[in-house]
Formats: structure tokens, C-alpha cells, sequence
């Protein structure tokens, strides 16, 4: 290889022409302005009568600026090249060797040289001058040479791992998901959320580089010798406003095996409009192809038609079931806090599972390693604050933020019929992490989300997540680290009316988890990561809990029995690098859910409608008695192919289990909703998907475009029957039916990452149907036929642009157009009860009228000194530009002994809002 | 599917659940017609008629209408006697003649169609209903609340239904004590004993579906179930109001059949109601199960009470839109030629309110439209009921 022969010819030239004695000294003169380095060389060469000897690959690409007067060679060399990784001899024929870095030094036994020529050495001047270069290259780490292990240690035939942090230089924060890899030969990884990376090279010298969605590039020149650790610190882009990048890494699309996989940073979240302007990583999660929604009052995402308790929501290995405040309209994530969200759409890793559809997976961030800082936002309906900072300085940091509502006004500014309304929410996050030691850090987090309301009537609603964990991550070796997670996540409810005194109520119901997770990364080789772990999880759900509230009450106590169940997995998933050009991900994660005792179960008849009539017996179970257990596979498997260095095809298949149901009849996630554990009368839901797709970027990877492919079927997924009474029902399971379901879809996406105009445009075709054929089930929606689902689609666009007109100014533009959802009309008119009444039929048979909207921002930062007390930045938009009143539902209703048809919009007009930013 | 868009309603500025509702008729295909509509129960109220109303289903256009269905043979059958006729005494309503049904039978409907098509209902157990305690009123900022308090000792009836008549009486704002007299052009004094046009009665009947359940309550004891709303901006407070509620005891399957109804015809819209969804009676038809047949047949007793609420009973002033605020006097000369204009027949009648004297004689006339002097304008009968008081 020219690596080498370059290097062996470089210690002959040394070895055999060492002697350096000048016999003429010709002064320079002169000044050297934004000259590469060969430009500087034959420059000199020009001036003066010396031969250069150099391999134009080895020279440094730094642009060289000095002026020199009346120096010798020897010094106008130094002088031009410090500051860049080359390094030069001269010998007694006039004759000037540049060379890269430490090569010639490392190479050569010192005693060597010492023993050759015990009086003069001009070598061992390079040596100590390039080691004074060394130190006042300390500002460049670029161009350091960083040694990665032991010189002496014997070659290693497979390739040498190297591993390490990558961190914000400033925070001392981690990057995740910022790619690391060489260019020659092509090999390249990314971090893992904790910022740790692992990566397999060859020996010798490579130019390690590092891309990151809001830190500059940056590159290190390191020598492999055997496997080693390599921590890297990014400086972090001052103007956050240059990028808005989707991808976790330039090219990542093309590159990874993973499908229908999308990862935004919070700084895109920002810029993005939302209504009165609090930043929501849900509604940009929803812009992004395959997601959708069913309408604005709805935070719950479907993804590739599946519904929304079919995704797994992670705020820092916590599951959240409820990502909402003010009954949907925000997003329960304090955007100060949250670093970056990932959403797994296609294939998803086997370490995750539990839920059909989706993996979203939000990131807070872990807090300032080295100094105190804070910020604070002032919006319309919220404000935020969040401190954060050392606990120990680069080893210990802590992130506390908290938001709270002042919406009230908002509601007192409504017509008299919400006067009365009430909402409060708050959120608090609580982050901390302790890097032990070299190889284990803990992390604690915490979150807590609280919401009242009540809507004008005399019933109060509220709802609350509650969320500790406990992480620790410890690294064994290089190529063989662990995580092991274990924390508590709640979710609750409660709904109080007093407007009656004798009817007085509390009804309360709650979703508690503890879990245990512990997963392995081990890099095997450059060909193959395996991870592997297990997991579980105890639930204990309290389906209801009536109450009576007040001394008058006469409320009959009425308590759903507790229902409790393990949910277990092991996994394990392998990335084989086959060839440079193919990869395969395979995994398997084998679960298992035992619904446990204390319960008692109905048996219902064979083959009969599961009714309250056709109840044989029951089964009771006592405590620690399982009550049914289902287990099974699931498999996930992806390929990658890559044409060119920037096309590639990509499949996968992916199966799925899910053995925790929402029951809703409403068409929005309503705080209020049930869920519900498998039990011996309610299966565990199973999808699968395959899909297809192709990548291909455009001028050096900053326009990405991809088409992707999927179809999906859906087993079992609970659907109700008419009339369905959810709340408070001791047999669920006569009021639902299992429903089968398909969905499939086309989405286009073409994003431009880079540059003054940025964003992206997708286009999705996608279908979602369901149909309820079970046999044994009296009646059925639409008499067992397919019927499309609440967020049917077909038709969807979204476009998300920025431009940047200066580094302290820019807009963004998002305008979106979908079809209707589908709805159900009425088929006719009756009279009954005194009034004209609609008559249903078949379910979701209409559509509502499209859906179009488009909003504007301008985000104004204050000036860029780095050194100032406090930064703040402005962000004035209008949601709804075009003031269309996008209808969120059509529904007929009888009023005065007529039928009366209504659109019913969310945002009736354009919304303007501002919002202040302050970072201290 | 033709659709046409009609925006008559408001949006306010700042929205948020407020949000948007405009009325929207869109113009859509209503294969649901011409299904047969049932309503009535067995009434098991000693003595007295069951009365059933048959009609069918409409297109969901502007132009729907009340079809009755008539010409059917309707029976009544109980599970030991037999069957009871009913006769169409008008066009789609069928009674049948007083009778005592036992209250401990079960009891079943059918009806053949005049397409020969025969329904029946399932068997279904009678339900005595518990006399109403009392009907309460309170008085709210806005308006009036009405309500039914009833209870069963014997904790066994649970399910409610009730509907109501209201009668309220008004005036015109200008009280008319002379009347035009087109063959003199002159205005005669009223005859204020048998034409007083001044004071009106008018009734309606409820137009929503009131059911309750005591189900999750210890004792079967409603308290305060509301009825029905007099809002200060109707004039069903400007003088006296007077309802007489009636009381159903249901099954429970009733129960959930008409409150499914009640949910899917009034409680749509608010984005955390339930989506509408098929009704499931229990009347069949026998030939083909699966047509939709629309109502739930059930046998009960009725209890009814009635209730007055007069203005001098409300708390403090409160102010009461009468419909009139509009209205005006003009006058005219008390010269026939004058009079005869200002009275000519024409789409806008006027009405004589009353004289203008100056000294003992009349010069002149005040008048008004028939809306702010006759009230019948508004379909009010100047006929006191009998039971009013």
C-alpha cells in the first residue's frame, strides 16, 4: 500500500542522508498569504537552490499565512508549517523532505539515531520541534496525531478496536448519534445515546472524522496500534440556526441497515411553527411521512396506520402513556429539556418491544458538566424554565426543568358557554448523571406531568405520569459494554363531579409498571455488533375505582379488580457486515406475558358471542397463580445494499406483540381512556410488516431522498362493539371485539440538510382498513366488511422549509394538505322522542373535507458575543397562515326537535403568536 | 356526493375549544329510508290506552318530513291473555282501548305492515314506575333549572324515562283594547271578555330523551335529575310556566337502547364524545333479522306531576327577553281616510292599540304590527287550559 511504501521510503531517506550541516545560508524574504502547503514549497523551492522532496497526499491541507524577512530556510519552514501536521529535514545536499506528522520519529528506535550521529542531531531537532509544534497545536486538535494504543504492542490480525465518548466540548454533554467513522477504507459507526462509540480499523494512521447534527464537523488524525480509547470533544455550532437536519448524520440514510427510521434534533423541533408557538416535538414528529393524526385536538400519533396505544413512547427509557396536556393540544415534553427524538416506524431494534407500531424514543439531555446554565421562555399559554450544571465538575451534572400553564385567560376570553373552564398543567423534569469512573455512569432521571381540567360543566378531570429510572452503563472493554435499567413509571387518572350531591363521584384509575432492563453491546469485529439482552416488566393495572365524594353521596363504591401480569423478553440482534456493499441486521426477541392472579376470569361458551348470557362459569386465581401466558417470537430482520456510495436499496420484516389494549370510542385519545391487559379472554395483539426502500442522495449527501414501501397486517386489535360501555366494566371483554387489520403505503421524502434553504417535503399514499369478521361475535361493524380506520388518509403532504437570510434571522414556512379522515354520517331521519334524529349505519362510510394549512415563523436571535450574560432570541409566527378553518369533525345533532348538521374546526383563524427566549 | 357548504355561524377570534362550529348540510346519499320507525310502550297504568306510532325513515336532506306509516295491524300481545287491538285513530298513531294490563306479565308488539311485512318485538317484562316525588325548580344566573326527584323504596326500578308538556302563558307588549272596523273605517273598543288577544297559552312538548340510571347508587334514589332549561332570553318566564312530566320505568336494556339514541343524536360534537354507532333494537322483522328497525318496544307505568313556576317567584330583578323589545307605536289622524290607509289590508297587518284623547275627545289613534299586539302571532291560544291556575 502507498501508506507504506511511503513511510519505509521516508525512514531510507532519513537513515541513509542524516547528516545536516548547512554549508550556505540563504535568507528569505517575503510574505506567504492563503498558500496551501505545495504552493509554500514551491515557493521556497523558487527562492531558493534546495530540492523538496514531498508526496503531495501527505501535505496538510491548512492554508498557510506568514511573512517572513531576512530568515533562513530552516525557519521560514517552521514557521510555515506549524500549525500544520507536516513535518521537514534537510540534508547536506540541499535537499528538503517534508513529511506528514510523527511517522519518521515513531518509527525509529531512538537510541538509533542517537548512537548514529552522537553530536549533532539534526533529526532529533525535528523531533523536539515538532513536539513543541505538538503543544501550540493544542488549540487544533485536528491536526494532532493521537496516539490509540500500545506502539510495542504485537500487530493484530483482525482490526483494532477503538472506542470512546464523544462530548460537547462546552456541556461536557454527550452526542449521540453522531457518526464516526474513516474515510479509507470506508468504515464508520455512530454513537449511542450515552455518546459512546466503537469502532473496528485497521492499524495504522486514519483521519477519524465526526459529524453531528449541531456541532461542526471535526476530524482527528489518530495512529492505531492496538485497541484503545479515544474520547473526542466537539465544539458545538454558536448559531444554531445553520442546521436543520433530520438525520442523525449526513448520509446516515443511505448508510445504516434500519428502515423508516427518523431522528429529530430539538434545535429542527424549534424552528418549526406550532400553535401559539410552544415548541411540541409531537407535532413535528407528526410531519414526517407514515405519521399521522385525527385531528388538531389530538397529540396521538398513528403511524403507518396503526393506532395510537400501538406506540411506545420513551422519555428516557420511561413510558409515557399520556404525551399530552390541556386535553391534547401540547405535547407533554418540555422542549428545554428534550435533546432529540427518534422515531422507529419500520424496523424496529428488538431491544424494543411491547407495542405494534411505533418506537418513539425522546432524549433529554444530561446537563452542563462544566459551568451553571439556564434558560427560560416566556409564551403565550406557558412558561419554562430549566437550570442545569455540574455536580462534580466533568463528572457529575444534573438538568432540572420545569413548565407551567396560565391558561386560564385563554379560556376566559371564550364566549360565555366555557367561562366557567378550567385548565392547569405543569411538567418537571429532573435529570442526573455520574460518570464514576472510566468505565461506569449512573443516571437518574425523573418526570412528572400533571393536568386539571374542566370543561364548563361540573365535572373535573386530571391526569398525571410519574417516572423514576435508574440507569447504570458500564463499559467491560472496548467491544463489550452493558446497560442496566430499572425505574417505575405510573400513569393515572381521575374524574370528580360534585354538581350533584347525591351523585357526587371520584373515579380513579391508574397504570403502574416497574421494570428491569439489561442490554449488551458487543462489536465482535468489524463485521459483526451483536446486542443482546432481556427484560421485565410488572404491571398492575386499577381499571376503575368509583367512589362516592361528599357526605351526601350515595355513589355505590364500585372497584374493577386490580389486574397484574409480567411481560418478559430476551433478544438478541446481530449486524453482519457480508460485504463493503451489503449489511444484514437480524434479530430475534422471543416475549412472554403472564397475566397473574389474583383475578377472577369468565368462561365464556365456545363459539358463542362472548355476552353476559353466555357466561359458563368462573375461574378464580389466587395470588402468584398465572392466568394464561402467551409467548412467542418476534422478528426483525434488515438488509441493506448499496449500489454507489450514495444509493442504496433496503428490506425488512418485522413482527410484533403487543399485550397491552386502549379501549376508546372517541375519535381523539381522550385522557380518559382504558387500558386494558391480555387476559385468557382478550388475545394479545401481532402485526407484521414488510417493506422496501430505496436511498439515494444528491451533491455530497445534503439533499437525501428516499421512497419506502410497507405493508402491514394487524391481528387481533381491539376495536368496540356499538354501544360499548368502556368505564367501569367488570367483562370488557363482551364489549369489544377483535378486529383485523391492514395497512399500506408509499412515502416520498426529499430533504435538503444543508445550506440557507433547508427542510424537507414528503408525500405519503397510504391506506389503513380494519374489519371485524370474528365468527363468534353477535354483531359487527359494517356487517364483517372492510372499513377504513379514524386516520385513513390516502392522500398526504407536508412540507417543512427554513431559510436563513442572516445568521441572526430566519423564517420557516410549513404548510401541510392531507384527506379527510373518515367519518360516519347519517344514513337517514326518524322521529323519535319529540325530535328529528339521525340514523347510523355503516362506520367511517364518509370523509371529512380535506385538510390544508400552512404556518409562518421568524425566529430573531439577539447578537452572537459568546461572552454574554445572557443570549435571548424571539420567535414570532402565525399558525393557520391562510385562516382556513380545517374541519375536525362533521356531526349531526338534534336541537329544538330538529337535526342541525355541523363543522366543527379547531382553529378557526389564524393564531398569531410570540414568544421570548432567554439562556443564562 | 354534491356537497353545498352554508356558513350563517360565528367563529370567535380567540379559538381553542370553542374552536369553529359553523352549520354544515352537506348533501349526502340516504340509503337509510323507508325503515320502519316504532315508538310506544305498553301502558300499564290501570285503566288507561297504549298508544303506538309507526313511521318511517327519511333522506337526510332539508326537505325531510314526518312519514307516518299507516295502515298496519298493530297487536299487543301478553304472555297469558293474548292480544290487545290497536286502532289508528290518526294517521300512524294506533291506540288501544283502556285497559288494566297486569304489571307482573311479559308483554310483545306486532305489526303488519301494509307491505305485508311482519315485525315483532321480543318479549319484554312490565315496570311499574314510582311516583314522582316532586319536580323542583332553581334559579340560576341565566335562567331556571327544572328538575324530577323521585324514588323506589324497593330499589328495583333504576332505569328512568321521563318527557314532558310545557305550558307557559305571555302577553304582547301593547295591550290592543280597540279594533279596527273596516266597513266604518273607524276603530271600535274591544270586546275584552271573548276577544282579548292580550294574553296567550301556548304548549310544547320535550324534544330531548331523558333517561337516568341509579345504578351506581346505593339507594334507587334520583335526585335532581335535570329536565329542561327556561333560559331569561326566551319568554317562557314572562308571566307563569307550568310542566307536566311524565314518568317511565325501563329495563335496562331500554335503558341502554335510548340512552345509545340520546348519545347519538344529541351528544355529538365535543371532541371527547363517543363516534355515533348502530342501534340494535328489539323488534325484528321476521322474514330478514338484520333490517334496521328503529325504537325499542317496552311496558311501563306512567307517573306524571305537574309543576308551576310564575315570575313573582324568581329571586331579585331579573330581566326577561319577551320577544318584544322591537315593537313600536305609531299613530294615525283620527280621520277615516287616514285610518283606512294607515289599516289597509296588505302583508303587513297593523292592529289598533289604543286612543289618544285630547280633552273628551279622540284625535287620534295608536297602532302596531299584529306581531307586538295579537299574540297569537306567535302561536300562543288566547284559551286558558283548564288546569291552569
Amino acid at each position: 500500500m502507498k501508506f507504506y511504501f511511503c513511510i519505509v521510503a521516508a525512514v531510507l531517506l532519513l537513515t541513509t542522508h542524516f547528516a545536516i550541516a548547512q554549508k550556505e545560508k540563504k535568507m528569505i524574504t517575503g510574505s506567504f498569504e492563503d498558500m496551501r502547503v505545495e504552493q509554500f514549497l514551491l515557493e521556497l523551492q523558487r527562492q531558493t537552490h534546495y530540492h523538496f522532496y514531498y508526496d503531495t497526499a501527505q501535505l496538510d491541507t491548512i492554508k498557510i499565512n506568514i511573512s517572513v524577512k531576512n530568515e533562513p530556510l530552516e525557519k521560514v519552514l517552521e514557521k510555515g508549517l506549524a500549525g500544520t501536521e507536516n513535518t521537514f529535514s534537510i540534508d547536506d545536499n540541499n535537499n528538503v523532505f517534508v513529511m506528514r506528522g510523527m511517522l519518521v520519529k515513531t518509527a525509529l528506535p531512538e537510541g538509533y539515531l542517537d548512537a548514529d550521529n552522537p553530536n549533532k542531531t539534526r533529526s532529533s531537532g525535528v523531533l523536539e520541534e515538532y513536539q513543541e509544534t505538538e503543544i501550540k497545536q493544542k488549540a487544533i486538535l485536528e491536526n494532532k496525531l493521537y496516539e490509540v494504543g500500545d506502539k510495542n504492542a504485537p500487530s493484530q490480525s483482525a482490526g483494532i478496536n477503538v472506542a470512546g465518548y464523544i462530548r460537547d466540548a462546552k456541556t461536557g454533554e454527550p452526542v449521540a448519534g453522531a457518526s464516526v467513522f474513516i474515510d479509507k477504507p470506508r468504515i464508520g459507526t455512530s454513537t449511542d445515546q450515552y455518546g459512546y462509540y466503537s469502532i473496528v480499523l485497521p492499524r495504522g494512521r486514519h483521519v477519524l472524522n465526526i459529524q453531528s447534527i449541531g456541532m461542526r464537523d471535526s476530524r482527528r488524525q489518530i495512529m492505531v496500534y492496538s485497541d484503545g480509547k479515544m474520547n473526542i470533544d466537539l465544539q458545538s455550532q454558536v448559531l444554531a440556526l445553520k442546521n436543520v437536519i433530520v438525520s442523525s448524520a449526513k448520509a446516515s440514510n443511505v448508510k445504516s441497515t434500519q428502515m423508516g427510521v427518523q431522528r429529530i434534533d430539538i434545535k429542527a423541533i424549534k424552528q418549526v411553527p406550532v400553535a401559539f408557538g410552544e415548541a411540541d416535538l409531537l407535532r413535528v414528529v407528526l410531519t414526517l411521512p407514515g405519521v399521522k393524526s385525527v385531528g388538531e385536538a389530538s397529540t396521538g400519533l398513528n403511524v403507518r396506520g396503526g393506532s395510537a396505544d400501538q406506540n411506545l413512547i420513551l422519555f428516557n427509557d420511561a413510558t409515557i402513556y399520556n404525551p399530552s396536556h390541556f386535553f391534547g393540544m401540547f405535547s407533554a415534553f418540555n422542549p428545554e429539556v428534550v435533546k432529540d427524538v427518534e422515531l422507529f416506524k419500520g424496523s424496529i431494534p428488538p431491544k424494543y418491544g411491547g407495542r405494534l407500531s411505533s418506537v418513539l424514543d425522546i432524549k433529554s439531555r444530561e446537563g452542563n458538566k462544566k459551568d451553571f446554565t439556564g434558560s427560560a421562555g416566556i409564551g403565550l399559554l406557558t412558561s419554562r424554565v430549566n437550570i442545569e450544571g455540574p455536580l462534580i465538575k466533568d463528572k457529575a451534572s444534573f438538568i432540572l426543568g420545569g413548565r407551567t400553564t396560565y391558561a386560564n385567560w385563554l379560556l376566559q376570553a371564550l364566549p360565555d358557554q366555557y367561562k366557567n373552564s378550567k385548565a392547569n398543567f405543569y411538567d418537571l423534569n429532573l435529570n442526573a448523571n455520574y460518570e464514576m469512573n472510566k468505565k461506569n455512569t449512573l443516571f437518574v432521571t425523573g418526570y412528572f406531568s400533571k393536568d386539571r381540567f374542566n370543561l364548563n360543566n361540573d365535572t373535573t378531570y386530571g391526569y398525571s405520569n410519574q417516572n423514576v429510572s435508574v440507569k447504570w452503563k458500564h463499559i467491560f472493554n472496548n467491544k463489550m459494554n452493558a446497560t442496566v435499567v430499572t425505574g417505575y413509571d405510573g400513569y393515572k387518572y381521575n374524574i370528580t363531579s360534585d354538581a350533584n350531591p347525591v351523585n357526587a363521584y371520584d373515579l380513579k384509575f391508574d397504570i403502574n409498571q416497574l421494570y428491569l432492563r439489561a442490554g449488551f453491546n458487543y462489536y465482535l469485529n468489524s463485521k459483526h455488533t451483536l446486542d443482546f439482552g432481556g427484560s421485565t416488566l410488572h404491571y398492575k393495572l386499577h381499571p376503575g375505582n368509583l367512589q362516592p365524594l361528599g357526605d351526601k353521596a350515595i355513589t355505590t363504591p364500585d372497584v374493577v379488580p386490580a389486574e397484574q401480569a409480567f411481560e418478559s423478553a430476551l433478544y438478541v440482534n446481530d449486524k453482519y457486515n457480508v460485504t463493503q456493499n451489503l449489511t444484514i441486521e437480524g434479530g430475534v426477541r422471543y416475549s412472554m406475558f403472564n397475566n397473574m392472579g389474583p383475578q377472577t376470569i369468565n368462561n365464556y361458551a365456545p363459539g358463542l358471542p362472548k355476552t353476559e348470557d353466555n357466561i359458563l362459569d368462573t375461574s378464580v386465581y389466587s395470588q402468584g397463580q398465572v392466568t394464561k401466558t402467551y409467548h412467542g417470537p418476534e422478528f426483525r430482520v434488515s438488509a441493506r445494499y448499496s449500489i454507489t456510495d450514495n444509493l442504496s436499496i433496503k428490506a425488512g420484516y418485522n413482527t410484533q406483540r403487543q399485550y397491552i389494549h386502549m379501549l376508546s370510542n372517541t375519535t381523539a385519545m381522550a385522557p380518559t381512556d382504558i387500558w386494558k391487559l391480555s387476559d385468557p379472554n382478550i388475545k394479545p395483539q401481532f402485526g407484521d410488516q414488510v417493506s422496501f426502500g430505496i436511498y439515494k442522495n444528491f451533491k455530497s449527501n445534503t439533499i437525501e431522498t428516499s421512497i419506502e414501501v410497507y405493508y402491514k397486517h394487524i391481528k387481533d386489535y381491539l376495536d368496540y362493539k356499538s354501544g360499548a360501555q368502556l368505564v367501569l366494566n367488570h367483562h370488557i371483554e363482551t364489549d369489544v371485539i377483535n378486529t383485523v387489520g391492514k395497512a399500506y403505503g408509499v412515502e416520498f421524502l426529499v430533504r435538503k440538510t444543508q445550506g440557507k434553504l433547508n427542510g424537507w417535503l414528503s408525500y405519503t399514499y397510504s391506506r389503513t382498513l380494519l374489519k371485524m369478521d370474528d365468527p363468534s361475535v353477535g354483531e359487527s361493524v359494517n356487517k364483517g366488511a372492510f372499513y377504513p380506520s379514524n386516520y385513513d388518509k390516502p392522500h398526504d403532504v407536508t412540507l417543512v422549509g427554513n431559510y436563513r437570510f442572516s445568521h441572526r434571522f430566519s423564517t420557516s414556512l410549513n404548510a401541510t394538505y392531507s384527506t379527510g379522515r373518515p367519518i360516519t354520517l347519517p344514513v337517514g331521519i326518524f322521529y323519535y322522542g319529540g325530535s328529528a334524529r339521525t340514523l347510523y349505519s355503516d362506520r367511517n362510510a364518509y370523509r371529512i373535507p380535506d385538510y390544508f394549512r400552512m404556518d409562518f415563523a421568524m425566529n430573531i436571535e439577539g447578537n452572537h458575543k459568546v461572552h454574554q450574560k445572557t443570549h435571548n432570541s424571539w420567535t414570532i409566527g402565525v399558525y393557520n397562515l391562510t385562516g382556513r378553518k380545517n374541519p375536525y369533525s362533521v356531526y349531526y345533532t338534534s336541537e329544538n326537535g330538529k337535526v342541525q348538521g355541523y363543522k366543527l374546526s379547531i382553529f378557526g383563524s389564524a393564531i398569531p403568536y410570540v414568544n421570548f427566549n432567554i439562556r443564562f | 356526493m354534491k356537497i353545498t357548504i352554508r356558513i350563517s355561524f360565528f367563529c370567535a377570534i380567540v379559538m381553542l375549544f370553542a374552536a369553529c362550529k359553523e352549520e354544515y348540510n352537506v348533501k349526502i346519499p340516504s340509503p337509510g329510508t323507508g325503515y320502519l320507525v316504532v315508538e310506544g310502550f305498553a301502558n300499564l297504568t290501570p285503566n288507561s290506552q297504549s298508544t303506538i306510532k309507526l313511521s318511517r325513515t327519511t333522506s337526510l336532506d332539508s326537505s325531510y318530513f314526518y312519514k307516518t306509516e299507516s295502515g298496519a295491524i298493530v297487536l299487543l300481545f301478553d304472555d297469558v291473555n293474548g292480544a290487545y287491538n290497536l286502532f289508528e285513530t290518526s294517521p300512524g298513531v294506533y291506540t288501544s282501548n283502556a285497559a288494566t294490563l297486569e304489571p307482573a306479565r311479559k308483554y310483545r308488539l306486532r305489526i303488519v305492515t301494509r307491505d305485508q311485512k311482519e315485525y315483532n318485538s321480543t318479549w319484554v317484562e312490565g315496570k311499574m314506575s314510582p311516583a314522582i316525588d316532586s319536580i323542583s325548580w332553581k334559579q340560576k344566573s341565566d335562567g331556571v333549572q327544572i328538575y324530577a326527584n323521585t324514588h323506589d323504596p324497593q330499589n328495583k326500578t333504576i332505569y328512568y324515562r321521563w318527557d314532558y308538556t310545557e305550558t307557559w302563558q305571555y302577553n304582547t307588549i301593547l295591550f290592543s283594547s280597540i279594533v279596527y272596523n273596516p266597513t266604518t273605517n273607524a276603530l271600535d273598543p274591544r270586546d275584552l271578555r271573548n276577544n282579548d288577544i292580550h294574553t296567550c297559552w301556548i304548549s310544547g312538548n320535550s324534544t330531548n330523551i331523558i333517561v337516568n340510571s341509579t345504578e351506581r347508587l346505593a339507594n334507587d334514589v334520583v335526585f335532581e335529575k335535570p329536565l329542561t332549561f327556561l333560559s331569561f332570553s326566551t319568554n317562557k318566564l314572562q308571566n307563569k310556566y307550568s310542566i307536566l312530566v311524565n314518568q317511565y320505568a325501563l329495563t335496562k336494556d331500554a335503558y341502554t337502547y335510548l340512552d345509545l339514541m340520546r348519545k347519538n343524536t344529541e351528544q355529538l360534537g365535543s371532541i371527547f364524545d363517543a363516534q355515533p354507532s348502530e342501534l340494535n333494537g328489539n323488534i325484528h322483522q321476521l322474514q330478514d333479522s338484520t333490517e334496521i328497525v328503529v325504537g325499542f318496544f317496552y311496558a311501563t307505568s306512567v307517573q306524571q306531576q305537574r309543576m308551576f313556576v310564575s315570575r313573582n317567584q324568581l329571586q331579585s330583578y331579573v330581566y326577561i327577553t319577551t320577544g318584544y323589545e322591537s315593537c313600536r307605536e305609531d299613530t294615525v289622524d283620527n280621520v277615516p281616510d287616514k285610518i283606512r290607509e294607515a289599516f289597509r289590508p296588505g302583508p303587513d297587518v297593523v292592529i289598533g292599540v289604543s286612543p289618544v284623547y285630547f280633552g273628551p275627545a279622540i284625535i287620534a289613534y295608536t297602532y302596531t304590527s299584529n306581531y307586538c299586539a295579537d299574540c297569537r302571532a306567535r302561536g300562543g291560544s288566547t284559551t286558558k287550559p283548564a288546569f291552569w291556575q
